[in-house]
């Protein structure tokens, strides 16, 4: 029996209650499945929860926007215009001409709706373009990158991507010299290049050589400035850091103008239990903005779980760091 | 299956108001036939859009998810092989995209079946459970309300979960309990079966 998945009072924690009950044959649970099977309490607890899942089961559904379907044809009329491959189905521009008649009656108006809608549409149901903060998610300090896993063609696609964001670092230097946080960023991009080149010896050398010298003037330029311990960008939560300035925020694009890009995690670690990856930028801690890696510490300094927030993708995201 | 074989109504090339199967709108479909098309939308446009709002909850997010999905699918029809439904078959691209929405690229699409969740009737519950209940889920943390949306309604396991949000299994399982565990504290005024202090 593992007496820490038992409460004083002597029922299993709830956490391990829910894993019983989703894993019920597993003997893993084996010691609260012994406790539970005759405890009214836990049958109690465990029936409310069902209860609570069967109303998110029956929540009813949505309605989607009324035109969406308008926007839907808009999008296909233009794809398959710009599609002259596609198979022509005689039978779907008639149907297309009652569906239009249907839902545009007055010629003006349709040509005006349509010319709208098909604009809008267009725009709306092209797929995201995969942000290039997205290639850090193969830099781990362990498997020392992921370009041992990569056939050949995707090495040449990541080099080419990783490129962008060398690009970005190295502007953003250019810009303010002492920006460690960007000169962070271009020393791991450099460091994943070199292993990525290993593995191709096809790629564009030149080119290559040029990236390595960028990342080599900014270490001897930075050197300079700051502490040797600060060029690999700092360290919390078993992460690397790269602090975002407006610069580099503005070179990445995608980025938040202030906050702290993670560069690597490594596995088990704090930041990568609360569920943060290579490429995330963490926005807020305990609800505050969040610029350094100061902040970080100074917020969890009581080894208290705190609420963190960051955007992936844009798309903000939200956890808890628990930094025992 | 009974999806396949439902009747639909047809308002196309055909006379008016005439009856088509599902197998015979999704023939029409593939030739490009926009009315035919239209029908298969109409059919099953509520479960789409809803899978993306449950998975998304951002409602301009989920309106992209949806169009695309539904745009993706009737350009790739040639590939539905009728062996599921086809409302299965969009419900599964549109659930795959609002997952891909909520992590990072890279990451391979995870399988499964086309079925789609059963989803039976609502209850007659008071309008303000239902409400209360839409206001708890809003509260939740966005990554909380992912995992206990595709844990309890998709009914995917921990480990499909932990592959498509490229996280941990036991971060899913994590998550889940907290999230049940704010859900029932949220909603504990609606569940009147006096259990809700156990639950926290």
């Amino acid at each position: 029996m593992s007496a820490d998945r038992f409460e004083p009072g002597g029922h299993p924690d709830p956490e391990a209650l829910q894993a019983w009950q989703e894993e019920p044959e597993s003997q893993e649970w084996a010691d609260v499945a012994a406790h539970a099977e005759s405890c009214q309490v836990c049958r109690a607890h465990l029936a409310h929860l069902s209860r609570l899942d069967e109303r998110l089961r029956t929540l009813p559904l949505a309605d989607p926007p009324a035109d969406e379907w308008s926007r839907i044809a808009a999008a296909l009329d233009a794809h398959e215009e710009a599609s002259p491959e596609r198979a022509p189905g005689s039978g779907g521009r008639a149907g297309q001409r009652v569906v239009a008649a249907r839902t545009w009656p007055l010629a003006l108006a349709a040509s005006l709706i349509l010319a709208f809608a098909l604009g809008w549409a267009v725009r709306s149901v092209r797929p995201p373009e995969p942000s290039p903060l997205a290639e850090l998610r193969g830099l781990t300090p362990e498997s020392g990158g992921a370009a041992l896993a990569l056939s050949a063609d995707e090495v040449v696609t990541r080099y080419s991507r990783l490129r962008g964001l060398h690009g970005a670092a190295a502007a953003a230097l250019a810009e303010d010299p002492r920006d460690r946080g960007a000169a962070g960023l271009l020393l791991t991009v450099a460091g994943e290049l070199a292993r990525l080149e290993a593995r191709a010896p096809g790629l564009d050398s030149a080119e290559f050589a040029r990236t390595r010298l960028l990342a080599e003037r900014a270490l001897e330029s930075i050197r300079a400035e700051f502490p040797m311990d600060l060029l690999f960008g700092d360290i919390a939560w078993g992460a690397r850091w790269a602090e975002v300035s407006p610069a580099l925020a503005a070179a990445l694009e995608a980025a938040p103008a202030s906050g702290l890009l993670a560069l690597q995690v490594a596995a088990g670690a704090a930041a990568e239990t609360a569920g943060l990856r290579p490429g995330d930028v963490l926005v807020r801690v305990d609800g505050e903005p969040v610029r350094s890696v100061g902040d970080l510490i100074a917020r969890t300094v009581n080894g208290e779980p705190v609420s963190v927030e960051w955007l992936r993708r844009g798309v903000p995201t939200s956890g808890f760091i628990e930094n025992r | 299956m009974l999806a396949s074989i439902r009747a639909l109504v047809y308002t196309g090339n055909g006379p008016a108001g005439c009856v088509m199967t599902e197998a015979e709108l999704v023939r029409r479909a593939k030739t490009g036939d926009r009315a035919a098309q239209e029908e298969l939308y109409r059919s099953c446009a509520r479960r789409v859009f809803s899978a993306a709002l449950r998975i998304c909850r951002d409602r301009h997010l989920a309106e992209d998810v949806s169009q695309d999905a539904w745009f993706r699918a009737f350009t790739k029809i040639g590939q539905f092989k009728g062996e599921a439904s086809f409302c299965g078959w969009v419900y599964r691209i549109a659930r795959n995209l609002a997952i891909d929405r909520m992590r990072p690229p890279l990451v391979v699409v995870m399988p499964g079946d086309d079925a789609v969740p059963d989803r039976p009737a609502p209850p007659d519950f008071p309008e303000e459970c239902w409400i209360l209940l839409h206001s708890c889920l809003a509260k939740l943390p966005p990554g909380y309300h992912t995992v206990l949306q595709l844990y309890v309604v998709e009914g995917l396991s921990h480990r499909e979960i932990a592959d498509a949000l490229a996280i941990e299994h036991v971060s899913s399982r994590t998550q889940l309990f907290k999230a049940r565990r704010m859900l029932a504290e949220c909603y504990a005024d609606c569940l009147e079966d006096g259990a809700a202090e156990a639950a926290s």
